[in-house]
């Protein structure tokens, strides 16, 4: 029956080895293993690392445990790799696969004036100027400690907890000067021992890719974002009265809508080319200001005339955010219709920019086109094609 | 316990993932440039914009268009529609790398190699290609750009980086110039405004031999009647029950004392009355109603003819009245009609 029980004992301890190795994450591993000599067991122990992952540096240790009834006044915490144990007194390698206390530094709620003695890889002594508190629950707080790196823990993988472990081990002392420990196999006088296991794991990578995204329409509504509502085709007609004509005795307008989702992180250039509105004689309707690229201009009723404009009230006549209007077109009474800048909107050029757009979800600007005959402005049926053209930098 | 341990050991590992991480590309500033936005456009040029932010030792560039994704990682669906199988590079406006030329091109993509594959400082490259079919449908397609050392883009790609397009509908205008015949007489107007008329008679005074009278009248043409208009005069001369004053049938001076009745359209000093024509429109004075101090009035007569289109121009009607001393009294009246017949 007690080995049946001893068994069960090393079996639920196992599974916690191995359900922290395989999370990845330091913890204790409750092991109740028997010190050497006649020295007692620290209960309630623990090591708490500020990060688990492998290599990181300038972590801490929290390093908890309730010594036995007898007051000491120094201790020893040997850290052992994977191969070794956490068992006192036990084989105890602490050349590799183990953290470094080199730059280490100490507080504490134990014993007065604790100061860290020797310290180097897998191990750090440390010693009080007076004796400690008896059967009280410490904390001794390690700073910048170096965790073991990956490779010197080539075993440890996210599925594989068993190459993440290593080990440490507690000996107290009734004396500053750590009593008659040697070395981690021979321990000496120890008053408390104790053992714990932690894992170190591999840092766990998360790569998200964000497509590239550039969503544009242009309609005669104003679409939704992302143009999933309200598109409708953009045809526009330019007049007034029943037939609907253009003459010299008015200026005549109609609106119609650009909707951009975009993430281009340079933005996007919203431009427009096309053609004054030409009859099948080939006779037109001309850009305002004769096409001059220092606009916006003024349209007059009776002086044959064309352009366009985005207005200037944010939240009316351009989304609240995310759309900037270029100063030609951005006017609530003038218009322009570029046909001189290197970039402009005839069909000959790259197309004149008429707005910038940010990254944003939900973009639109109203683009009103305007257009007067004069008294010579030939009769017939006038038609323009207008490309908006989104380009996003990325 | 385990139970406790698994839970909290989650918690741990929740806490400790690290923050996202973007994939960058060294090919920044990517940018595509269409000429035409619209779907199924024919010979566009796109214009290809990126900047390597590394030194690269580059042989080719690779352009692929697809319908689903920018990512490289993602299978490449060719847009419906699109094309680029005839593209050819532009012979100017190349920046960054300009000794690029195409190797034969695929449906959805472009190979753009070198003679030899060559260090490339940080450039901002642009590389001007003509001839794509846009595709057929609007919304956003997508393109991926790769960096090769090799100058057929085999091998590993240095370095890629995908963008996103849209073509998009385009914006229809459409307008009807109806014809029009601008056309109004009065005493006078304001500008070429013909709401600003005023009062449609006009009184020469008492007549005398030995001084000539005269009055004037306004009217307003314009059109946009391809075979320009006429106007014509229409009326008789002044009459009095039986007694007439003669009508100049032909152009002559004013001569008081002679019985005259007549009207040009010019600024006249003998006597000083009327106005050269004033406006933008251009249109022809008949001749016999063009020189200054000569009249005449023939009912019928086009006094004024342009050959097309005619921007609004205002006529000032200088009307002068002679009698002789043994033309009877009376109360001498007459109505002068302006006819304008637009030529469509």
């Amino acid at each position: 029956m007690k080995l049946k029980h001893k068994i069960k004992i090393i079996s639920s301890m196992a599974k916690y080895l191995v359900s922290a190795g395989i999370l990845s994450i330091g913890l204790i591993a409750p092991l109740a293993l028997s010190s050497s000599a006649n020295a007692a067991t620290v209960s309630s122990r623990s090591i708490q690392m500020s990060t688990a992952a492998q290599g990181a540096t300038g972590v801490t240790y929290t390093v908890t445990f309730t010594p036995s009834g007898t007051s000491v006044q120094s201790l020893v915490l040997d850290f052992c790799d994977s191969a070794s144990s956490p068992i006192p007194g036990a084989t105890c390698t602490t050349t590799a696969g183990v953290p470094d206390f080199t730059s280490a530094s100490v507080s504490s709620t134990f014993m007065t004036s604790l100061t860290a003695g020797t310290k180097g890889l897998g191990q750090i002594k440390l010693a009080g100027s007076a004796a400690s508190t008896a059967s009280t629950a410490q904390t001794i707080t390690i700073s910048n400690v170096t965790n073991p790196t990956s490779a010197a823990q080539t075993t440890c993988t996210a599925t594989n907890g068993s190459g993440c472990t290593f080990y440490a081990r507690v000996y107290t002392y009734g004396n500053a000067t750590y009593g008659t420990y040697s070395s981690a196999s021979s321990i000496g006088s120890a008053v408390d021992t104790g053992g714990f296991a932690l894992a170190t794991s591999q840092s766990i990578t998360i790569t998200a890719t964000v497509k590239e995204s550039l969503t544009f329409c242009a309609s005669k509504t104003q679409p939704s974002a992302g143009c999933t509502t309200g598109v409708a085709a953009p045809t526009l007609t330019l007049g007034h009265g029943t037939p609907v004509a253009l003459d010299s005795t008015a200026v005549d307008t109609d609106t119609a809508y650009f909707g951009c989702s975009t993430n281009a992180n340079g933005n996007v250039v919203v431009r427009i080319k096309g053609t004054v509105p030409t009859s099948p004689s080939s006779n037109t309707i001309p850009a305002v200001s004769a096409g001059g690229s220092a606009g916006p201009y003024s349209i007059t009723a009776g002086t044959a005339a064309f352009g366009l404009r985005i207005g200037t009230v944010s939240g009316t006549d351009y989304s609240a955010s995310g759309v900037t209007p270029i100063a030609k077109y951005n006017s609530a009474t003038q218009y322009s219709w570029d046909t001189t800048s290197a970039t402009n909107n005839t069909n000959l050029g790259a197309g004149d920019q008429i707005a910038t757009v940010a990254p944003a979800t939900d973009v639109w600007a109203k683009i009103n086109f305007a257009a007067t005959a004069s008294l010579t402005t030939p009769a017939g049926i006038y038609t323009a094609s207008e490309s908006l053209i989104a380009t996003g930098t990325f | 316990m385990f139970r406790l341990t698994l839970f909290l050991s989650l918690v741990f590992l929740i806490i400790s993932l690290p923050l996202l991480k973007v994939n960058a590309s060294n090919l920044g500033s990517r940018t595509i440039q269409m000429s035409s936005s619209m779907s199924d456009a024919t010979d566009v040029t796109y214009t290809i914009g990126f900047t390597n932010s590394v030194p690269m030792t580059i042989g080719s560039i690779k352009i692929l268009f697809c319908s689903n994704s920018p990512l490289l990682s993602d299978p490449c669906d060719p847009p419906v529609g699109f094309s680029a199988s005839n593209t050819m590079i532009s012979a100017i406006g190349n920046q960054g790398i300009t000794d690029f030329y195409i190797t034969p091109a695929a449906s959805n993509y472009v190979i753009l190699s070198r003679p030899s594959s060559q260090l490339l400082t940080p450039t901002a490259v642009n590389v001007i290609l003509n001839g794509f079919h846009n595709p057929s449908g609007t919304g956003s397609f997508y393109a991926r750009i790769f960096a090769y050392t090799t100058t057929d883009a085999s091998g590993t790609y240095l370095d890629a980086g995908g963008l996103a397009l849209s073509t998009s509908e385009s914006i229809t205008l459409a307008s009807t110039v109806p014809p029009f015949l601008y056309f109004c007489a009065a005493d006078s107007f304001t500008g070429y405004d013909c709401s600003s008329g005023t009062a449609y008679d006009n009184s020469l005074g008492v007549l005398s031999s030995s001084h000539t009278n005269f009055a004037t009248s306004q009217f307003i043409i314009g059109t946009n009647a391809a075979y320009g208009l006429d106007v014509i005069v229409s009326g008789t001369t002044l009459t009095s029950g039986n007694n007439v004053i003669d009508a100049l049938i032909t152009p002559d001076l004013s001569r008081i004392g002679v019985s005259q009745f007549g009207f040009n359209l010019r600024a006249n000093t003998a006597p000083s009355v009327g106005q050269d024509p004033v406006g933008p429109g251009t249109a022809i004075i008949s001749s016999d109603y063009s020189v200054a101090n000569s009249y005449k009035f023939n009912s019928g007569d086009i006094i004024v003819r342009t050959p097309g289109v005619v921007d609004a121009e205002k006529f000032t009607s200088s009307y002068i009245v002679n009698i002789g001393q043994n033309t009877l009294p009376g109360f001498y009246t007459t109505t002068i009609t302006y006819i304008c017949m637009g030529n469509f």
